[in-house]
């Protein structure tokens, strides 16, 4: 890991303006991507103009329940008669709402502690670093389980005192908060460990001692020279972290931890379709499909990323 | 080599410690008794507090924390507070197996079908084949276990009819195709992605040439020289995954109707049964560190420098 990201670092000025032209022959060279890249934007697009659909996700239709694919409903009504195309596109929203929050937080979490870890080095790195290896035998699932009743035992109740406005942006929000800060607090380990190997490879650089030399302040070089060129790092973290926390919030939304009804997720969704599973397969199907897909596509949209910022990797990926 | 067993059962003492600590002051600190949850009428305070006398609810949050783990310590995790009849140990034996039986047919599936798959998609020189296996894997990656499984149930159950769509009669009937392919389909692309490319950066190394001009049949070269070598990096992930499928077996459970340790666990956090939550989480770490010790001393067979390594 680490002599592989000095050699980005290095090559970084010189490599930019090539960037650009290499992400085209990338497309060229790789349909699957394109494809990748289409279907995301129709999902960001779904989610974008959800509140535009003829039906409105909510709405009940009391003799229209659980109709088969037609005309007017692209993909059916479920158990209440509702629109599953809305349903669906809303749940996109929920999806991408959570992938990009979520992700967010936990990646700064990551970063923070990484950069503190590989920064500091001696007793606090080796103490961090035990509790961040110690942690990875905490099964993810069931850590995130654990933190998503928690969350919604303390803020769903009548909360008084400092949770009360928390209390209150988790019911408006459906759920969704809470679904966001658990996703948050369970998927920073892998960042943590990247960042941190990046930073301890960073951090005996000649420019970095020179800069310390210099009598340039802790902050100073990690803001101008350690987060900076961790960018790389930081950001094949992303490409792990945003489909997983889809996929979590999906998973803690299917057990009933997650996003409240009747906020529809694409876990929930599925859930639901998996009470009728022998009549209605439709209902299952649709929400499936759509989160198999999406999360494809992120893969695939991953992989080529991770390709473009680590120079390393695809060479090994090649033979 | 017994030596180092010791030391990395020791070592994983404190992890056991960390991940015991933080399960038993989650599920204390989420709101809501045992008691209360899943019944519609208020519980009597005084059956409550009886309630709460008996299991040493009402002691301080740091004496029972010493208490469980010193109970656990001596192999007692404790009753069920949900099925009171229970101890946490019967509730291990008898839901555990399955999600056993189901997690290591899943694997050896994974495995068994992965090797040979990863191999020729390296070794063949039709870009079609190797597109398509690889096109494949990336599906197996990007599918949650959740979805797989319904998309069997929905197709192989209801609409071809050959699996019961509900229900386990163990892991050699019917109702195990389902579950344990949709468990086996992510570890599955995940051996057949890394043995290609580990396949792929051993294939050109200069022992492989020798191996080939000392005569040695081609199967042999490919299965002696470069399997294993290449089998390095895929334990690893093979570790990864095992304990990915263990402990992410509840979805599986609950949708095909499993009678598993996944979906029982599920079942404890909402009923706050708290010795339950703890016991489950306990021996899934116990596993996962088992299934990381196992992997790493998989390094002393395949990797001889590892050995040497060690020896000296």
């Amino acid at each position: 890991m680490s002599a592989p990201a000095v050699e980005t670092t290095s090559v970084t000025p010189a490599a930019n303006p090539g960037r650009g032209t290499a992400l085209l022959r990338l497309v060229r060279r790789n349909p699957a991507l394109v494809a990748s890249l289409a279907l995301l934007a129709i999902v960001v697009a779904a989610a974008i103009l959800s509140p535009l659909l003829p039906y409105d996700a909510y709405r009940q239709d009391i003799l229209h329940r659980n109709a088969r694919p037609s005309l007017q409903h692209w993909f059916g009504t479920d158990e209440l008669g509702r629109d599953m195309t809305a349903r669906l596109a809303v749940g996109a929203r929920v999806s991408l709402i959570v992938a990009l929050t979520s992700s967010l937080i936990a990646v700064a979490i990551g970063v923070v502690i990484g950069m503190v870890a590989g920064y500091l080095g001696g007793l606090s790195d080796s103490t961090i670093m035990r509790f961040v290896d110690s942690m990875y035998a905490f099964p993810e699932t069931l850590f995130a389980i654990l933190i998503a009743s928690l969350v919604k035992g303390q803020l769903a109740g009548q909360s008084t005192g400092l949770l009360a406005p928390l209390a209150e942006a988790y019911r408006l929000s459906g759920g969704l908060l809470g679904v966001l800060l658990t996703l948050g607090f369970t998927c920073w380990l892998t960042t943590s460990r990247l960042v941190r190997s990046q930073v301890l490879s960073l951090k005996n650089a000649e420019y970095v001692l020179a800069s310390r030399l210099a009598g340039a302040s802790h902050t100073f070089i990690i803001r101008t020279h350690l987060l900076p060129n961790s960018l790389p790092v930081i950001l094949v973290a992303v490409t792990f972290v945003v489909p997983n926390a889809i996929l979590l919030e999906a998973g803690l939304s299917f057990i009933g931890v997650g996003v409240d009804p009747p906020t529809p997720s694409w876990g929930t969704m599925i859930a639901g379709g998996v009470q009728s599973i022998q009549s209605y397969p439709h209902l299952l199907i649709a929400p499936a499909v759509a989160i198999g897909a999406t999360l494809l596509a992120l893969n695939v949209v991953g992989d080529a990323l991770r390709d473009l910022f680590d120079p390393a990797l695809r060479a090994s990926r090649r033979g | 080599m017994l030596g180092y067993v010791v030391r990395r059962v020791l070592a994983s003492l404190p992890t056991m410690l960390l991940v015991y600590t933080l399960v038993f002051f989650i599920a204390h600190v989420t709101p809501g008794s045992p008691w209360d949850i899943g019944s519609n009428r208020p519980v009597e305070p005084t059956v409550k507090a009886t309630l709460d006398a008996k299991y040493h609810l009402n002691e301080p949050l740091h004496t029972q924390y010493v208490d469980y783990l010193l109970g656990a310590v001596h192999g007692d995790l404790g009753p069920s507070y949900r099925d009171r009849t229970q101890n946490v140990e019967d509730i291990i034996i008898r839901f555990l197996p399955v999600s056993l039986e189901l997690g290591a047919a899943a694997m050896l599936l994974a495995i068994v079908l992965g090797l040979p798959l990863g191999a020729l998609a390296a070794l063949t020189r039709n870009p079609a084949v190797d597109g398509l296996i690889r096109m494949v894997s990336t599906l197996g990656v990007s599918m949650p276990t959740y979805v797989v499984t319904s998309i069997l149930v929905v197709v192989l159950g209801v609409e071809l009819g050959l699996v019961p769509t509900f229900g386990w009669k163990g892991l050699f009937s019917t109702s195990a195709i389902v579950p344990v392919f949709s468990l086996a389909l992510a570890p599955l692309a995940a051996v057949i992605r890394y043995f290609r490319s580990s396949m792929l950066e051993v294939m050109h190394l200069d022992y492989i040439r020798t191996a080939r001009a000392k005569g040695l049949k081609p199967l042999q070269v490919i299965v002696r020289h470069m399997g294993r070598n290449a089998l390095i990096p895929v334990m690893t992930v093979v570790g990864v995954y095992a304990s990915n499928v263990l402990t992410g077996s509840f979805f599986v459970e609950s949708i095909a109707g499993i009678p598993g340790f996944g979906r029982y666990f599920v079942l404890a956090v909402a009923a706050r049964d708290y010795p339950v939550i703890i016991g489950t989480t306990l021996v899934y770490a116990v596993f996962v560190v088992g299934i990381n010790l196992i992997v790493d001393l998989s390094y002393f067979l395949l990797d001889p420098r590892v050995r040497m390594e060690r020896a000296t």
